[in-house]
């Protein structure tokens, strides 16, 4: 963690320090850069091999969402066919409808769930008690190290219809008891909640490691000048946290056309597929169970490229608002 | 931490991070290597075989693939290494490395080994449409000549049984080793007869009659679900002549199930029982069974569909009579509709396919292991060691002890991939252990297997289809139909005849009628060798 970081932030300094301003000039002087920090480019090198060889290297399978892939052919000896699987995807109309489920749940979580921990961890930064906190932390990091498998299980059972704790609670006040897993609205107020439950927690130690990063003057600062607690949190904390919260909005922005499998493979059922068949799962079913290898990289491809879009673009606003962008 | 020990674990972690990458990639790339190597000379090796055999000088080595059922206990090894792999080693003379792929994600698993070169030698699932998918991926290889060329038991198996042939056969060739399936009946059903004989009731014989005794539990037992289990609707289709993902020869003409006339029908019985909480209706999240399980052994259903003889059976029914020593089931035989009486899914002759795979080194070792798995390798496999597991009594194997057998022999079978074994149903009792409700219970599955094979499953030919139409609209149609049936279930307002409608509409609309061209084609080129 802490290396990958510094490891970032020294490439990132270089970046900016080595712009050049003549040709002749630039190689010089990228010489003597390299030669300063040379420890620095060792320890850079393992993680440029491991770019290449696990993320760059696989980028050459891709050619097959061009190609009509075949087992025994391999991804060379495989017939070309141009962009036919590209045709097919955006013939059929199942595409349309994981495309916008697929915008849809990531849609709802970047605006339910990625506000959750900021929210967390400003109250976790008010708490007085050290020892409290602490405890309160690790209980709600919790839920991040158990599999979706375990808590799909145990969602479904607490909100089955007939032996389900919630419509125990709903029976209580004189409700009727509702089906939560095959009604559109309640299954994707779930699939959010979960991701809630889940993730929340975990989610606060980048925003903790921000807060604590503040210098505790401007508190003071703010104090002397009256601020309330309120007025405290406005600002100085949330100014303070401001790149952290861009950074991690363009990362999330990144993933909006890719819902983690696990969590909506076992939250699936057949009265919902209409909102939670997504592209992840689509391509599972077609693409490794039943041997549509090419079309379903094609759809693959299209999703990453619509991501690189979606990241370059909030990229620019972001940048465009003042803060420090990805780069 | 003081600035000096930061600066250690800073080192630390940095020669960490070297290492790992290198490390991972070095042992990729090597493993990778040995792989590929030995392969790709292996295609002309074969060519030139004709005057020296040219695998007589290769090591006797030979993987396959199991299924993975997760039943070895750890006291007995993995499935990878235990007594009867051993046994297997010792007996064939073979040595064998066993490939576990999880029973539930077999395909996915086997899918992925061989996309990525590391697939065992022998590959072999139930299905046979599976087959069809590896023949045209090209990743396994016809078989034909080796069997030819090297077989004795197993030629001599096939010439006995010839009508496992077109079974085996793929666009012409013979890709897949099998054997007869000794026991064809695959889904049943029970019922209960003490909650019939409370409320004065006849076993149903038709389907009115079946919805009728199940309102009538519904009334009577109110905390309780008059018919559970997950094939609750395949069981239903059976009995209509039908199956919502099989093809059909109805008039002549190739039909998909989904997209026959009477498929509105089954809609309507399904809407019918889910409606009138006649079936759970939670199912739909009831996704491994295990709410049906536990509603029927705590004696809070009626009837269960569930898989005729299989362990899983057996173990419902020793847990119900356990929970609840005076319930009384009974095998219920499938009811008759207006389509007169049709049997539950039962399998078809061919048992376990077993495929070469293209990269095989030495298929001579595989034919070897089949011929020396069907020349009787199996028996132990199957019924354990003679005199520890089991003692032979009037020709049937009979288990000494029900827990040791569980323990010891229980995940054994499927190592056998091919068998040459008979079955009679009164077997299951002699085969049970003695105590009173193993008794009980084997004799009342003797009684089931009467009872869902007394009509035949509607096969209207010996094996489904496989081609590419077909194949590439499949997944789509197969959730269009769930989701019609969902659907219907749901929402009052839908009905079978809607049901049926939505879906033909769809099958037009995905290439539904290119495949129907293909299937009949398919039938039509096939239909003399039926």
């Amino acid at each position: 963690m802490n290396n990958s970081n510094t490891a970032i932030e020294q490439t990132s300094s270089i970046k900016q320090d080595s712009k050049p301003t003549k040709k002749s000039k630039r190689l010089q002087k990228a010489w003597k850069y390299i030669k300063r920090d040379k420890y620095l480019y060792i320890m850079l090198f393992p993680v440029i091999v491991y770019f290449l060889i696990f993320k760059y290297a696989p980028l050459y399978g891709e050619i097959i969402a061009f190609k009509n892939y075949r087992l025994a052919d391999g991804i060379n000896g495989s017939e070309w066919v141009g962009f036919e699987h590209f045709r097919n995807l955006f013939a059929s109309q199942e595409f349309y409808t994981i495309f916008r489920n697929t915008l849809l749940l990531n849609f709802y979580s970047l605006v339910f769930v990625f506000p959750v921990p900021i929210l967390l961890a400003l109250l976790l930064n008010e708490l007085r008690g050290e020892g409290y906190k602490r405890v309160l932390q690790n209980i709600l990091y919790i839920p991040h190290f158990i599999s979706w498998v375990v808590i799909g299980g145990i969602l479904i059972a607490l909100l089955s219809p007939s032996t389900g704790f919630i419509n125990y609670a709903l029976q209580f006040f004189g409700l009727e008891p509702i089906y939560f897993m095959v009604s559109k609205f309640w299954w994707t107020v779930s699939f959010i909640a979960s991701s809630v439950w889940k993730e929340a927690g975990f989610g606060t130690i980048l925003y903790m490691a921000a807060i604590a990063g503040i210098s505790p003057s401007l508190y003071e600062a703010a104090k002397i000048d009256g601020a309330s607690k309120f007025r405290q949190i406005w600002h100085v904390t949330l100014p303070g946290i401001r790149s952290t919260i861009a950074i991690l909005l363009i990362l999330q922005v990144g993933k909006i056309m890719d819902v983690g499998f696990e969590h909506i493979y076992v939250l699936q059922n057949p009265a919902v597929s209409e909102v939670a068949e997504v592209i992840s799962t689509y391509v599972y079913s077609r693409g490794i169970i039943n041997l549509q290898y090419s079309y379903t990289t094609a759809l693959g491809l299209f999703q990453s490229i619509i991501a690189l879009i979606l990241v370059v673009s909030v990229n620019r606003i972001v940048k465009a608002l003042g803060e420090r962008g990805l780069w | 931490m003081n600035k000096s020990s930061k600066k250690w674990l800073l080192v630390l972690l940095t020669i960490v991070m070297v290492m790992v990458p290198v490390l991972t990639a070095c042992g990729d790339s090597s493993s990778e290597g040995e792989a590929d190597q030995p392969s790709k000379d292996e295609p002309q090796a074969t060519a030139e075989g004709s005057e020296k055999d040219p695998y007589d000088d290769l090591p006797k080595e030979l993987s396959i693939s199991t299924l993975d059922r997760g039943r070895v206990s750890s006291d007995e090894g993995t499935y990878e290494e235990n007594r009867w792999v051993d046994y297997i080693r010792e007996e064939s003379g073979i040595d064998v490395s066993i490939v576990p792929v999880p029973r539930k994600q077999s395909y996915e698993k086997l899918n992925v080994l061989v996309a990525a070169g590391q697939a065992p030698d022998l590959i072999w699932e139930y299905s046979r449409d599976y087959m069809g998918n590896l023949v045209t991926q090209g990743a396994i290889q016809p078989i034909g000549e080796y069997i030819e060329k090297y077989s004795t038991s197993y030629k001599e198996y096939l010439e006995e049984n010839p009508d496992l042939l077109p079974l085996m056969t793929f666009e012409g060739e013979i890709y897949a080793a099998t054997s007869r399936r000794a026991n064809k009946a695959n889904h049943g059903m029970f019922i209960r007869q003490d909650w019939l004989d409370e409320l004065g009731l006849d076993i149903p014989k038709t389907m009115d009659e079946l919805l009728a005794v199940a309102e009538a539990f519904k009334e009577a037992k109110p905390d309780s679900i008059p018919i559970v289990g997950k094939q609750t609707f395949v069981t239903i289709e059976a009995m209509y002549g039908m199956r919502q993902d099989r093809w059909f020869l109805e008039d002549d003409k190739m039909t998909y199930g989904a997209t026959m006339d009477r498929y509105a029908e089954v809609l309507d019985v399904s809407k019918t029982l889910y409606e009138n909480g006649l079936i759970d209706t939670e199912f739909l999240t009831d996704t491994n069974n295990q709410r049906a399980i536990q509603f029927w052994t705590t004696g809070k259903a009626g009837m269960i569909t569930y898989n005729w003889g299989s362990a899983g059976a057996h173990n419902i029914m020793k847990d119900l009579y356990t929970n609840d020593p005076d319930a009384v089931v009974v095998p219920l035989e499938p009811v008759e509709t207006p389509y007169g009486n049709n049997g539950l899914y039962q399998e078809t002759d061919a048992f376990i396919y077993v495929a070469f795979n293209k990269d095989m080194k030495n298929p001579k070792a595989a034919i070897e292991y089949l011929d020396w798995m069907i020349d009787g390798g199996w028996v132990q496999l199957v019924n354990g060691e003679e005199g520890i597991h089991s003692e032979l009594v009037d020709g049937v194997y009979k288990e000494l002890d029900a827990e040791k057998f569980k323990k010891e022999v229980y995940y054994a079978p499927e190592y056998g991939v091919v068998r040459d074994q008979t079955f009679t149903p009164e077997e299951i009792v002699v085969k049970a252990a003695d105590d009173e409700i193993s008794q009980k219970v084997a004799s009342m599955i003797t009684d089931s297997w009467y009872a869902q094979t007394k009509y035949p499953w509607r096969r209207d030919f010996p094996y489904q289809p496989s081609f590419a139409e077909f194949s590439e609209i499949e997944p789509t149609i197969d959730t269009i139909v769930e989701e019609v049936r969902t659907k219907i279930l749901l929402q009052s307002d839908k009905d079978g005849a809607w049901g049926l409608e939505e879906i033909r509409n769809e099958w037009e609309r995905i290439g539904g009628l290119e495949a129907d061209k293909a299937a009949q084609e398919w039938y039509n080129a096939n239909k003399d060798s039926f």
